[in-house]
């Protein structure tokens, strides 16, 4: 009886581990399936997912050559870039997709965050004192990063959401 | 069966030419440019002078205006100082567009005649400094055009810029002038024979409403340093227009602003422009 019972649990054991196991290999994969493929799409990829997000017809891409002037951003740090700033003046909407260049994930996030602080700084009390919900998506910017893409925005919660949502049915995030 | 043929024939062939009259009818109708001399978007016309021939056509070739459009935007041949001006800026140069300070018959009739096509504006009303290299000209014909295609397209004579209120509360100086140096460069590199004039930022009224407490005369004073300094630096025109326009207090003149103490009205605009003509003609600038 007892035998029985202490081979019924060794099973149940190995069935365990090798579910266990499985499952991580499962995770594992499907971790480096998402790499894979934030690592083959390009920055203007993701960036029109942002722009469809958005749903603005006035989004106007900033020169690549102007972003280090603009943003501040060593060019060194990306190997591509996508930056739309809202062109008509109606809204603050402003976002960037860039590819970190190898071993620069870093330097690059951090110098979008100095961006975002100064942008910050610069717009805010003149925003909230003349259009309040503009103000409210400097507040609200965010960094995201997919991989190697690292992506900033100034959209507002409801852009941040369905972008989201189309990065999931994109299979990127 | 052989009548009734040919009676649809005669009948097909007829209406076939009754279409093609009309199609010509509704072009002739359609473009007025036919019919009238050419005129462009700085205001002259089509002269057959041999310079303004040349200049002309490099207006066309670098995506001039349609002449219909032309109209519509209030183009006419320059008679005056004021005719040959464009403005660039944020919502307090929009106003001219809303305080009959044009002649296009869409806002009224004003001592000063100024057009459409003469003001220089993103869309939403307003411009910020720091979004320079993206923003967008909505001109009067419809199209949307950066600060430096539009000086490459239309090469304004004259080009006053006022801009600097919005962002006034936390801009510092180092970046202020960044990028209000690559604005001017950007002219600069497009239309080398603008004549490009820096106007100093308005002041504000003592009523200046509550949401805008933050922008001060104080502070608009330190920004109005900053882009004197930056015009005697680029050998530019400087229309301090600011002290014109204060009372006694240091205030915006009550009856210059239009109720939120930041923008000016009509007479605001007149005082403006009077302000312009007499001293950059008058030699008193600078």
């Amino acid at each position: 009886m007892n035998e029985k019972k202490s081979g019924k649990k060794n099973i149940k054991r190995i069935f365990c581990t090798v579910m266990i196991v499985l499952q991580i290999l499962l995770f594992v994969s499907c971790e480096n399936d998402t790499a894979k493929r934030t690592n083959e799409i390009s920055a203007d990829t993701v960036a029109e997912i942002m722009l469809e997000a958005i749903g603005r017809e006035d989004m106007e891409k900033l020169d690549n050559n102007d972003i280090e002037f603009t943003l501040g951003v060593s060019p060194a740090y990306y190997t591509e870039a996508a930056v739309y700033v809202c062109s008509s003046g109606a809204s603050i909407d402003e976002f960037g997709v860039f590819k970190a260049a190898e071993g620069e994930k870093t330097r690059l996030t951090n110098s979008l965050s100095s961006y975002i602080s100064s942008s910050q700084a610069g717009k805010f009390e003149w925003l909230n004192s003349y259009n309040p919900p503009e103000a409210e998506k400097l507040e609200d910017a965010y960094i995201d990063q997919y991989g190697d893409i690292v992506v900033y925005s100034f959209c507002g919660d409801d852009c941040a959401k369905e972008f989201g949502k189309r990065l999931k049915s994109a299979g990127i995030y | 069966m052989n009548t009734n043929i040919t009676e649809k024939g005669i009948l097909l062939r007829a209406s076939g030419l009754l279409l093609i009259f009309a199609v010509l009818v509704l072009d002739i109708v359609m473009m007025p440019g036919l019919f009238s001399c050419m005129m462009y978007a700085d205001g002259r016309t089509g002269t057959n002078s041999p310079e303004t021939s040349e200049k002309n056509k490099q207006n066309e070739m670098i995506g001039g205006i349609s002449s219909e459009n032309e109209l519509h935007c209030g183009a006419m041949q320059p008679e005056s100082f004021l005719d040959k001006l464009y403005f660039f800026g944020d919502s307090t140069t929009y106003g001219l567009m809303n305080y009959n300070v044009l002649n296009d018959g869409r806002h009224g009739q004003n001592y000063h005649t100024l057009k459409a096509s003469q003001i220089w504006v993103p869309e939403g009303g307003t411009f910020y400094l720091g979004n320079i290299l993206t923003a967008r000209i909505a001109l009067c014909d419809g199209r949307h055009l950066s600060l430096a295609e539009a000086t490459a397209n239309i090469r304004p004579e004259y080009l006053v810029i006022t801009v600097g209120v919005n962002g006034l509360v936390s801009w510092q100086e180092e970046s202020f002038k960044k990028y209000y140096c690559k604005m001017i460069s950007l002219v600069c590199e497009n239309s080398e024979n603008t004549v490009i004039m820096l106007q100093s930022v308005y002041p504000v009224a003592s009523n200046v409403t509550n949401n805008l407490k933050n922008f001060t005369n104080d502070k608009i004073d330190i920004i109005n340093v900053w882009i004197k300094e930056i015009a005697e630096e680029r050998g530019l025109t400087f229309i301090n227009s600011n002290p014109s326009l204060k009372d006694e207090n240091g205030y915006l003149k009550q009856e210059y602003q239009n109720g939120d103490g930041l923008h000016l009205n009509t007479e605001g605009f007149n005082a403006i422009l009077e302000f312009i003509e007499k001293t950059v003609t008058g030699g008193e600038v600078k």
